[in-house]
């Protein structure tokens, strides 16, 4: 998945710690060596070469000492030393920099502190800025590949950082389009990324920067993803001239969360439910332009309660911290047939199907979940339906909600769902909620769910 | 020969007779010394520690003697010299030294015979066993898939009798100790009433909740199951020693008490809630729902109730951020 990922990148930063800081008690920043004289003829290395003084490691540092509590890349996107990289990488200073500082290394060993402008958490990204001007002046900048010239699916397409801060990198691959079935345009790099790369330009043929390192999946072979260039580009219009960041930065993350929400509830509410397939119930089922199923049911041959289940969910996920993970949504359902076990067996597993639902607990992050039970009267169909809320404590007047519900007509038949909701405000939830349970109704005999 | 005035009773530490001397004249004077009425063989007693004789009124009265220890009655001692008169509650019980002592008057009233409980109720304790098994057996018919393996039986047929009865051996044993009687039946009638009365109890509530809507009932199911609980240990502690019955249920109330509220505490602490559980879980089945239905919007509608504490707690745990800025990120 993308979130677990971006959660493991921090952890692979925090293990490099101890190796990081032996290799500067040991070795002096290894000088630049020459460039080779002749023009480099293939594209790799120019785009490598034409990058190297653009490019920087974005380091955040503990700020009563120099260990290093998790590390990135980044690259320059202006003439006068603005520089873009992932907001997972510098989140800790953006959540507390009183704890934290950040730093830059380039290539050829120079270092100096960095200031945060600005986050697009929903993006997943930040601009930065040299405490000192002058130490990056006169490298340049990368350019942005215009939106007006997209790019072929299949064209070379190549990616730099500093995976696992062993060294600067280019790592080549493909251009593959964007994700699909994905609430946030990403694209879908064709090569691998790795820890530590995040927060680098990813460059087109004529170097120009088209996207930004920010992910990759464990479970595939080169599957990595970028955040579309043009998000880095608004961003740094937009906040430029901001004042630095001192204060932690929930209020911002708060507005653009706000933003993302009511977006992800409209574009939701404006879908109308699947159709599940079943025989008797009509059971909400998302579409699927941006939200991905699973289904699974019992083996024909099994002697027990049967049961068709699906299981949607959207992989774009925002990160907020290493333990948090917001803007998203989930439905589930299960449909259930007892006639092979009869009445009371089947009531017995469908309580213990019911019970068995876990609605998280209190944390740092958030409160502990208060719930509201009743029996509704759906569309002919009398329903349980348990709705349970967690606020933030941080990110103030943003909430999970999980609705569950059951069916309670029959005596060997019935159907449970559940809706999960990831940041969203009170009354997107209650939205949220109100279209889940018009979802849930009879078939009556003979009608067909309309699709 | 004249008709006794008393009886002195030397007792054991779990209340009953070890000796009894019938008096037919005051006074009596016990002690260490072998020329005294009653001789007790205590190193903390003095060779004349204390003697009863008839008082101006004809009621005995205690004086203690020359004596280091002095004697307990009630809440009082007396020291060498003193006197008490014998009446009500310090008939029953005087100490000299380690020797518990008591003495019964001529004329006293008497208690009412007891009941034996052994013999009583014998036949409907096997209808209550029985009556518990088949739940078990029951719930585990419910529990399997039909065409289950008879192993997967073995657990409510051969472990429920067997740890039912191996938990009344252990209070049978109990009894065996302090009343020197093996009861093992009597628990058996206290241990299958009790538990069946906590089935019936966990089922009832969870069923009215389903049927009713009504959450709270199924809220205190935990609650009610323990305090049966803690009234059955309660049954056979007293069986094991019938003379502190009183104490024994005190002590049981307020262990009750104190586990309600340190579980209420932690719950209020981990979730801001008073109760464990979370949501009831037992659904009605069909024909049986009913609780009063709400439309889905009133539902709805309705949740903005959470918000209010949701917000609540968000609050606190800002202002616990304040008094600890050490705590302030995450």
């Amino acid at each position: 998945m993308l979130s677990i990922t971006r959660c493991r990148a921090a952890l692979i930063g925090a293990i490099l710690v101890f190796w990081a800081a032996l290799a500067a008690a040991t070795a002096a920043p290894a000088p630049l060596p020459p460039l080779p004289a002749a023009p480099p003829a293939d594209g790799t290395q120019r785009a490598f070469a034409g990058a190297r003084a653009k490019l920087l490691q974005v380091r955040t540092l503990l700020r009563g000492q120099d260990s290093q509590a998790s590390v990135g890349s980044g690259f320059l996107v202006s003439d006068d030393g603005l520089l873009v990289t992932n907001y997972h990488v510098v989140s800790q200073y953006a959540l507390q920099p009183a704890q934290y500082r950040l730093v830059f290394a380039t290539a050829d060993g120079r270092q100096g502190a960095l200031q945060l402008l600005d986050v697009d958490v929903v993006h997943d990204l930040a601009l930065l800025r040299p405490a000192d001007p002058s130490l990056l002046a006169g490298r340049g900048k990368l350019e942005f590949r215009p939106a007006a010239e997209p790019l072929l699916r299949g064209e070379r397409i190549r990616s730099l950082g500093n995976p696992l801060d062993v060294g600067f990198a280019v790592v080549d691959g493909a251009y593959n389009g964007l994700v699909e079935r994905s609430f946030l345009p990403t694209i879908f790099f064709g090569g691998s990324l790795s820890a530590g790369m995040s927060g680098g330009p990813a460059l087109d043929d004529q170097g120009r920067v088209i996207g930004i390192n920010v992910a990759t999946r464990r479970d595939g072979e080169q599957v990595s993803f970028l955040v579309p260039a043009s998000f880095a580009q608004a961003l740094m219009q937009r906040s430029r001239n901001a004042k630095p960041v001192t204060d932690p930065m929930y209020p911002r993350l708060v507005a653009q969360l706000l933003v993302h929400q009511d977006a992800l509830t409209q574009a939701f509410l404006a879908q109308p439910w699947r159709p599940a397939g079943n025989a008797h119930y009509r059971i909400p089922v998302p579409q699927e332009q941006f939200m991905r199923c699973w289904g699974r049911s019992t083996p024909p041959e099994s002697r027990g309660l049967q049961f068709e289940r699906s299981d949607c969910a959207m992989d774009s996920r925002i990160y907020i911290n290493g333990a948090l993970l917001t803007g998203y949504l989930a439905v589930r359902h299960e449909a259930y047939d007892g006639r092979r076990i009869g009445t009371l067996r089947f009531l017995e597993r469908y309580a213990q199907s019911f019970r068995n639902e876990f609605f998280g607990t209190g944390s740092r992050q958030q409160t502990p979940p208060q719930c509201e039970e009743r029996t509704v009267a759906g569309a002919g169909l009398p329903l349980r339906a348990v709705l349970c809320m967690r606020a933030y404590k941080k990110l103030v007047g943003l909430y999970d909600m999980s609705l569950l519900v059951a069916t309670l007509d029959g005596a060997d038949t019935g159907a449970q769902g559940r809706f999960d909701v990831f940041g969203v405000s009170f009354d997107n939830a209650q939205r949220l909620a109100a279209h889940y349970l018009a979802g849930f109704g009879v078939l009556g005999p003979g009608t067909k769910e309309a699709s | 020969m004249n008709a006794p005035l008393a009886l002195v009773e030397l007792l054991e530490r779990d209340g009953r007779v070890r000796r009894a001397l019938p008096v037919t004249q005051w006074p009596l004077r016990i002690g260490r010394a072998i020329d005294n009425d009653l001789v007790l063989d205590d190193p903390h007693v003095a060779p004349y520690h204390a003697c009863i004789e008839a008082g101006d009124d004809g009621q005995p009265w205690l004086v203690a003697l020359p004596t280091l220890n002095g004697v307990q009655v009630g809440r009082r001692r007396l020291g060498a010299g003193e006197r008490t008169r014998l009446t009500g509650a310090d008939l029953g019980g005087w100490t000299l030294g380690t020797a518990r002592l008591r003495v019964r008057l001529a004329g006293e009233a008497l208690a009412p015979e007891r009941a034996l409980h052994v013999e009583a109720g014998h036949g409907t304790t096997i209808l209550f066993a029985l009556a518990l098994w088949a739940w078990q057996l029951a719930a585990q018919a419910i529990r399997l898939d039909p065409g289950a393996k008879i192993t997967e039986w073995l657990a409510p047929l051969l472990g429920v009798p067997a740890s039912v009865a191996a938990w009344c051996l252990a209070w049978a044993l109990a009894s065996k100790l302090f009343q020197q009687r093996f009861d093992f039946w009597s628990h058996v009638a206290v241990a299958v009433r009790y538990l069946l009365a906590i089935e019936v109890a966990g089922f009832v509530l969870d069923g009215a909740a389903a049927v009713t809507s009504w959450a709270f009932l199924s809220r205190i199911g935990g609650a009610v199951e323990a305090a049966i609980g803690v009234a059955m240990l309660w049954a056979h502690a007293r069986l094991v020693l019938p003379n502190r019955v009183r104490s024994l249920a005190l002590f049981a109330s307020g262990a009750y008490v104190v586990g309600a509220a340190i579980v209420v505490t932690q719950n209020l602490q981990r979730t801001d809630r008073v109760f464990t559980e979370l949501y009831s879980a037992t659904l009605p089945p069909p024909g049986l729902v009913w609780g009063r239905r709400v439309a889905p919007a009133t539902f709805v509608r309705d949740t903005a109730a959470l918000r209010e504490r949701l917000d609540r707690s968000v609050r606190e745990a800002q202002a616990e951020q304040k008094d600890d800025p050490a705590d302030a990120g995450d």
